[in-house]
């Protein structure tokens, strides 16, 4: 009877102290997961994702890893199907049982598992997608980083009315959600600062379309000053080689995952003289910028960085930051807790981040990236032409 | 006015497009009866051998695309050749997943062997044209004249071929009753293969004119895949000048429905239209109507 007693307790002890632990967080390192579309279409941005992460981890692990743990990512293919990314997302929380999911890719996913992910408190550090929904209302453990549409939307009008100095401008955008948003944000700033008839033409385009003759033959007829071109790689570099065609000499200004080699690559001449926003902080004789591409060199040999490469290694900048602040012995509370003392923090290449305390009402506290600058394509590269922009 | 017209322009553009690639499905399934899911997967493959070519080899661009449009036919041969005859005596289904199983391969070749970047492909011919007319003025790109003529080229080629040559004949009689012209003496295995082979080239060629905007990448033909079956099954599937029609009709359509009602919708109401179109008419608007005996 006494060894079933003692028996019975040693194995309440066990299963306690089981449940108790934290998931994914073991003596030697932190297990994440990541979602990403690794094949498919969008694999091109869903592989240099990873590659940013990975490069950036595996330098946090060959220092020492965070408090002694190394940090082991595991990365899941969703094809950018958010039927996929459920299945694989409810896996990785429950089969493999990881930390945190950090940087997934995608708005149709991010949207499908963030309130599952948020349900269960699992912290979601970096949304790959613009959508404002990430950030507003708040949800406790979903931290965005990149600026959303809303707020692009309104820094594109200001920056084409106010610095372009443009009297008639036009928006192209992605029929889908992300591009809507982008709309909606142009033209209620537009209205709110006294240009209420500047935007001359709103031409939505399908996510998959090739060819823009129509919207461009439109444009020439309008005889629009700037657009804001709200679509990326490969629809971008085809919209300015067709421009260019035509002969549209309208100022345009690309959404902000457009300031890419690839872009250029794909448009060639045509590029020279496009504009486009950015968020991370990229520049060429900033130091740590140049630390950026040394560790993301010391895993891909050779290689540049690009955006997509970039903004994984925000992803895995902020978490890791996340993690130290989170102390010696990490829980997912105090994980959340810890990215709440974000206060203008910056990273290697990550611009200012700023998290509060968790309130439903106050839509700030889970927005990460407010401000943005421009760029533009000069002698085939990207250059910086204007400095931050803020909104008031 | 003008702007009616510049809209049948682009959409007669579009259609050519549709319509060559439309025509080569048609022309693979009326000679060996089996629908070829991997036929913008062929066109893909060949495309990135003309890039091969003209990037990494420093060919000319019309030799690049010369050696494409060759290799596209020997693609096409090679695989009726050695892999669906094999099965041929199974069944049209067994062929049919057989195409599927190709599209898989090609993709996953094309992916291993030049990676999932775009690749851009430049146009045969550059520059554009202004049409003045009494109520504005038409642009027209040249490359887009050139769509035009190469796929009226090609349509008149095989219209002369089909009807006036041997071999036309013979691709004709075997399409009709296999069994009839074997014995007839024709060499029935031969015409499967060249029907392969001068289908899977025009999916080649179709490339070559969609590539420059499209860019070069895996799945770069699968919406022009999916818009040529559709124009197919519109024009009647077993009908050559119902493809021609079909694909013209359904790139014009889809234009109209862009310019004039919704962009965001026009996918989805262009469909529709071809939807009522096959509930009165099932065959397809030029194609047979299938007879069998009880």
């Amino acid at each position: 009877m006494k060894r079933v007693l003692v028996f019975l307790v040693m194995a309440i002890i066990a299963i306690g102290s089981f449940a108790f632990a934290e998931d994914g967080i073991y003596e030697d390192r932190v297990v994440i997961g990541s979602f990403q579309a690794l094949s498919g279409p969008v694999a091109p941005i869903g592989v240099s994702m990873r590659k940013g992460m990975d490069a950036y981890f595996n330098w946090v692990n060959a220092n020492g890893g965070v408090y002694g743990r190394k940090i082991d990512l595991i990365v899941v293919d969703d094809q950018f199907t958010p039927s996929r990314t459920v299945v694989e997302v409810r896996r990785l929380v429950e089969q493999d049982r990881v930390f945190s999911i950090v940087g997934g890719l995608g708005t149709p996913g991010i949207l499908a598992v963030m309130d599952y992910l948020n349900d269960r408190g699992v912290p979601f550090v970096y949304q790959g997608g613009g959508s404002s929904l990430f950030a507003i209302p708040p949800k406790e453990y979903v931290f965005t980083v990149q600026p959303h549409y809303t707020t692009e939307g309104q820094i594109a009008a200001k920056y084409m009315m106010e610095t372009l100095g443009a009297k008639r401008v036009a928006i192209v955008y992605r029929a889908d959600d992300a591009g809507r948003e982008g709309l909606n944000a142009m033209s209620k700033w537009l209205v709110d600062n006294g240009y209420p008839a500047a935007l001359v033409a709103k031409l939505p385009v399908d996510p998959s379309k090739v060819t823009f003759d129509s919207e461009i033959l439109k444009l020439l007829e309008l005889g629009v000053d700037a657009v804001y071109l709200l679509m990326w790689i490969p629809q971008s570099p085809n919209f300015l080689l067709q421009a260019q065609e035509y002969g549209l000499d309208a100022t345009l200004v690309g959404s902000y995952a457009n300031p890419d080699i690839t872009l250029i690559q794909l448009a060639g001449q045509a590029a020279e003289g496009f504009q486009a926003l950015a968020w991370v902080a990229a520049d060429p004789e900033d130091e740590g910028f140049l630390k950026h591409i040394e560790i993301y060199q010391e895993t891909f040999p050779d290689e540049l960085p690009n955006a997509f490469a970039a903004a994984g290694f925000i992803a895995a900048e902020v978490f890791t930051e996340g993690l130290r602040r989170a102390g010696e012995n990490p829980t997912r509370e105090k994980l959340a807790r810890a990215l709440e003392t974000m206060d203008g923090w910056t990273g290697f290449i990550t611009p200012e981040i700023t998290y509060g305390p968790f309130d439903p009402d106050d839509n700030f506290c889970r927005t990460g990236v407010l401000q943005m600058y421009v760029m533009e394509v000069k002698n085939q590269e990207w250059t910086t032409l204007h400095d931050w922009i803020t909104l008031e | 006015m003008t702007m009616f017209l510049q809209q049948l322009i682009l959409g007669l553009r579009g259609g050519s497009l549709i319509a060559l690639v439309a025509l080569g499905i048609v022309m693979i399934f009326k000679t060996t009866g089996v629908v070829n899911f991997a036929y913008g997967y062929m066109g893909m493959f060949s495309i990135y051998i003309a890039y091969t070519f003209l990037n990494t080899v420093g060919a000319p661009l019309w030799l690049s695309v010369t050696i494409c449009i060759a290799f596209a036919f020997a693609l096409g041969a090679a695989a009726e050749r050695g892999l669906l005859r094999q099965v041929r005596h199974l069944s049209k289904g067994a062929m049919l997943i057989l195409t599927l199983g190709m599209l898989m391969i090609f993709e996953g070749l094309a992916l291993q062997i030049w990676k999932q970047d775009y690749r851009s492909f430049p146009n045969l011919v550059s520059g554009v044209r202004m049409i003045t007319i009494d109520t504005g003025r038409l642009v027209i790109r040249n490359q887009d004249i050139l769509i035009f003529i190469v796929a009226a080229a090609i349509m008149a080629g095989l219209f002369i071929y089909f009807k006036y040559t041997k071999t036309g004949l013979a691709i004709r009689a075997t399409a009709q009753n296999e069994n009839a012209a074997k014995l007839m003496g024709i060499k029935v295995g031969v015409i499967f293969a060249l029907s392969w082979g001068v289908g899977v080239s025009l999916g080649a060629v179709s490339a070559v004119l969609a590539a420059p905007r499209t860019f070069i990448h895996p799945n770069m033909m699968l919406p022009l895949q999916i818009r040529g079956l559709t124009g197919a099954v519109l024009g009647g599937f077993d009908s050559l000048p119902g493809a021609v029609v079909g694909g013209i009709l359904l790139g014009v359509i889809e234009q109209f429905m862009g310019a004039y009602i919704s962009e965001e919708l026009k996918m989805a109401l262009s469909l529709l239209i071809i939807l009522v179109v096959l509930l009165v008419k099932p065959s397809g608007l030029m194609g047979s109507k299938a007879i069998e005996r009880v």
